[in-house]
């Protein structure tokens, strides 16, 4: 009879079993890109006027790519990959048009001769010419590119599969021996990001638990001890996935943030009741289980509710992704809290006395306690020093914080062997820059022969950019006709960019579109890319070239889109983001613990104790050299709630204080819920240090920072609370 | 599916062209000079070739390997597409075409509203070469480039068999290709 309990807990927990094995992954990351910003308004209205610039790019590298070998797969391949549903256009040597002239004037033909056979004339010609040199062709000849542009309506999981057939038709028609061909681009590189925290959260989300059990065997001793907070986890992430799978989510990078925020809520609740369980036996209850739940049930509720309303708060962030999180955080904060009590119900038949009594005054019991409340009474007998102490690193931890800097290195932080690392840096160095940048001048009028000097400067001028691997505008293309009049002794054009919009209309299309508010042939377009490097360093060039690029156009308007803008832009807008949403949270926990604690001082304390740790660990991301990106912005979403609890079981137990204790609060307190309060932050320390196994180096960050500020959390509550809850008298 | 895709091929041979089967039927362009041209009766028994800015170096291999193998009496028709040329661009474009052809006898039916094209299809990139039989019908239709085999078919529609054979062994050159066959 005594196992029913366990057989419906198991139930309970097994049931979501067969929605949490239909899971999906997502195939990319976009969620998470702000739309609603200019940099996204920007790279539309460049795709609204020249169409859709993200494809992949095949980069083709040999000892020489126009050799006729070369050439003849090339020709094969590019025709199948054309073929392939959704892809609208491919950019190649093969297609590539170079100009000629004629009586018409410019007039567009093949870049290669139609035999494939180059003489030394036409190698030059390709390999310098200055459309394509560095874009569709190494001067060096050894690299060679593929741009494939995609449809417009292609989402991430149409352009997963496209890359996927791609790889396939790279795999039917290899090229010819001693050449390789590598496949990059945006969507592969979203792809591989998303694959990697997925792979990540494989390996680390099990060593994480295996961590866990060793930690809890340390500390709980008894395997029915230990399979309450065991059990519990693993029955809260099961629903917290059950719940993702219920709405239909495909399971993306924001979404895996999951897992350690229900294995912190839920290890730190079940260790509460268990260590509270040990106490009541130890104490002689009667009925022990239900004098665990008088005493610890409203803490828990309170931390509970506080947490599902920090992580909550994220529902009104500007970022969609984050949006999107803000719910499934908030259940699993619940499911997390809920299954401890389900576990510690039905295996309690089964936890013995002995195994109580050990626990408690064990040397993770008791005996931590006492040395806990020591270092406590130690931090109120100086707390003058110990309050100056603090008043210095918020200090400095607030002119650190002015330090941090928002970035990312995507590329970078990909595993060494990646091959969509492999191909991007490939490409990178031997071809062009993988990430498109455009800038986009509004004349205000058609643009004619007269703005073509200005032009000419200004394409030169981001062409000098360290950034920059590739440009290209209209000016080099007038020049490209001028040149070639010149060498077929044909006079030079009274209206040059006539005879070209006339004659060469792809030229013209790529380069010229109307206006920004209408007018034909009002904007003219600078072409250029970026190397794949930090979005930091290449907004922050991009803004200086727009910049730039306005003083030679004076009156006109002139934007800038590229991916890189808008990933700083998301980066940039994801701690405020969550600074916000935090800020809402913030009062409605104050005024919860008011309500609750009865006592503003008390509550205001709580919020202290919560909110130091994270100014003191955001406050390292400068002293290490880390950067502020995405995961290490949501570890204050995380965290916050977990530390919380811990600082609202603290207060609470403050709270629980007679007034028999003289001065020490807080030192009684640490005695109380000390062994609990160390034994969550060891477990739960350890077990995120698992991130540092991961292959995504975002991954490591969030684990070392998330175990960090777990850490920082309990020095803060053991050293800072005493200190300022000394004198504290609840009010008769 | 094979089957499926023959079929659908053998239709498509047989499909009519967009605009019926006498596209010229009340058409009256000018040329590039200013001068009226009542297509219905100027294409009658000869062959049109309907190019574009776009596809004029095709245009222009196709107009001087056909010329070389049609009787003087049934010279190709030259219709230039410019139904795509934003209006400023007209009066340069005429200039362009009044200049390139000048000293020559040829002239080029400028359909500026696109009204040929809407009659015979095909794309702006590629030339279309249609053959018009006596009563103004088209009788074969060809596009693309100007091969060998192109060539020979579109002669062919008009019973023209150039002899010696046409070859892709050597570029065009009206010079060097024999002058015209009987």
């Amino acid at each position: 009879m005594r196992f029913l309990p366990v057989l419906i807990a198991l139930l309970i927990c097994l049931a979501p079993l067969p929605l949490v094995f239909g899971l999906k992954s997502a195939t990319g990351n976009d969620a998470w890109i702000n739309t609603a910003g200019p940099a996204w308004h920007d790279l539309t209205l460049v795709s609204q006027r020249f169409g859709r610039d993200d494809g992949f790019v095949i980069g083709v590298f040999a000892d020489d790519v126009l050799a006729p070998t070369v050439l003849t797969w090339q020709a094969g391949f590019e025709q199948a990959l054309a073929a392939l549903p959704g892809v609208t256009r491919r950019t190649s040597l093969l297609t590539a048009q170079d100009v000629s002239v004629d009586d018409f004037g410019p007039s567009p033909m093949a870049l290669l001769p139609a035999s494939g056979v180059l003489s030394d004339n036409d190698r030059a010609r390709v390999l310098e010419h200055p459309l394509y040199s560095g874009l569709l062709v190494a001067r060096t000849g050894r690299a060679s590119g593929i741009l494939v542009d995609v449809a417009p309506e292609l989402d991430q999981d149409a352009l997963a599969a496209l890359a996927d057939r791609a790889r396939a038709l790279m795999r039917d028609q290899p090229p010819p021996g001693g050449v390789q061909a590598l496949l990059g681009g945006l969507p592969v590189q979203k792809q591989a990001i998303n694959d990697a925290v997925l792979a990540d959260q494989q390996l680390t989300v099990p060593l994480s638990m295996a961590i866990h059990t060793l930690l809890l065997l340390i500390l709980l001793r008894r395997p029915v001890l230990m399979a309450v907070p065991l059990f519990a986890l693993a029955g809260s992430l099961a629903w917290s996935y059950a719940t993702v799978a219920l709405v239909g989510r495909p399971l993306d990078a924001i979404l895996g943030l999951l897992p350690p925020l229900v294995m912190g809520v839920a290890v730190a609740v079940a260790l509460h009741l268990v260590y509270g369980y040990a106490a009541q036996v130890a104490a002689g209850a009667t009925r022990p289980l239900a004098a665990t739940l008088r005493q610890v049930t409203v803490p828990l509720i309170i931390a509970t509710l506080t947490t599902a309303i920090s992580v909550g708060g994220l529902w009104w962030g500007p970022v969609e992704g984050v949006r999107r999180f803000a719910p499934f955080a908030a259940a699993g904060v619940v499911l997390g809290a809920l299954a401890p009590f389900l576990w510690l119900w039905a295996l309690r038949p089964f936890i013995s006395t002995a195994a109580c009594l050990q626990l408690h005054h064990g040397f993770t019991g008791v005996r931590i306690g006492q040395l806990m409340g020591r270092i406590a009474a130690a931090c109120l007998r100086h707390r003058v020093v110990v309050l100056l102490t603090y008043a210095g690193l918020i200090g400095l931890s607030a002119w650190l914080l002015t330090r941090v800097q928002s970035d990312a290195d995507f590329l970078a932080a990909l595993p060494d062997g990646d091959p969509v690392r492999v191909a991007h840096e490939r490409i990178d160095q031997d071809l062009t820059g993988i990430l498109t940048l455009d800038l986009l001048i509004d004349l205000g009028h058609p643009v004619s022969d007269a703005d073509l000097p200005a032009l000419r400067q200004a394409t030169e001028l981001v062409r000098q950019d360290p950034t920059v691997a590739y440009v290209c505008s209209l000016a080099n293309v007038a020049d490209l006709v001028s040149n070639r009049l010149s060498a077929a002794k044909h006079p030079a054009s009274d209206n040059l960019l006539a005879d070209l919009r006339l004659g060469a209309k792809p030229a013209w299309q790529r380069f010229v579109a109307r206006g920004l508010n209408g007018g034909n042939d009002h904007v003219v377009r600078i072409m250029a890319r970026q190397h794949d490097t930090r979005v930091s360093v290449n907004t922050s060039a991009a803004m200086r070239l727009r910049d730039d690029v306005s003083k030679h156009f004076p009156g006109a308007t002139v934007i800038v889109a590229s991916p890189s803008r808008l990933l700083s832009e998301t980066t940039e807008r994801l701690l405020p983001s969550v600074a916000l949403t935090l800020g809402l949270a913030l009062p409605l926990i104050a005024v919860l613990l008011f309500i609750v604690l009865r006592s503003p001082r008390l509550g205001l304390t709580a919020l202290v104790l919560a909110g130091l740790p994270l100014v003191f660990t955001y406050a390292s991301l400068p002293v290490l050299g880390w950067s502020l990106d995405i995961g290490v912005a949501m570890i204050a979403c995380i965290a916050l709630g977990i530390i919380m609890d811990d600082s609202i079981h603290l207060t609470c137990a403050v709270a629980r204080q007679g007034n028999d204790i003289g001065n020490d609060a807080g030192g009684a307190a640490a005695i109380a819920v000390g062994p609990v309060l160390f034994g969550a932050t060891l477990a739960m320390s350890a077990s995120f240090l698992a991130c540092l196994f991961g292959q995504f180096a975002y991954t490591r960050h969030f684990g070392a920072l998330l175990a960090t500020v777990f850490i920082i959390g309990l020095v803060v509550n053991l050293t800072l609370a005493p200190a300022l809850l000394a004198g504290f008298r609840r009010r008769p | 599916m094979k089957k499926l895709l023959v079929l659908l091929m053998l239709l498509a041979a047989d499909m009519p062209l967009p605009g019926g089967d006498a596209p010229f039927r009340g058409v009256t362009l000018t040329d590039h000079l200013g001068h009226p041209h009542d297509l219905e009766k100027e294409t009658a028994g000869r062959l049109v070739m309907l190019f574009a800015i776009e596809s004029r170096v095709d245009g222009k291999a196709w107009d001087e390997r056909l010329t070389a193998h049609l009787p003087a009496d049934r010279q190709l028709v030259r219709v230039m597409d410019a139904g795509a040329i934003a209006e400023e661009d007209r009066p340069r474009l005429l200039e362009r075409v009044t200049k390139a052809l000048a000293g020559s006898s040829v002239v080029f039916v400028m359909d500026w509203q696109g009204v040929v094209r809407k009659q015979l299809g095909g794309t702006a990139e590629q030339a279309v070469i249609v053959a018009i039989d006596a009563q103004g019908m088209v009788s074969g239709r060809t596009s693309g480039l100007p091969t060998a085999a192109n060539l020979t078919t579109a002669l062919g529609f008009l019973g023209i068999v150039p002899l010696p054979p046409l070859t892709d062994e050597k570029p065009a050159n009206p010079k060097t290709d024999p002058k015209r066959t009987p």
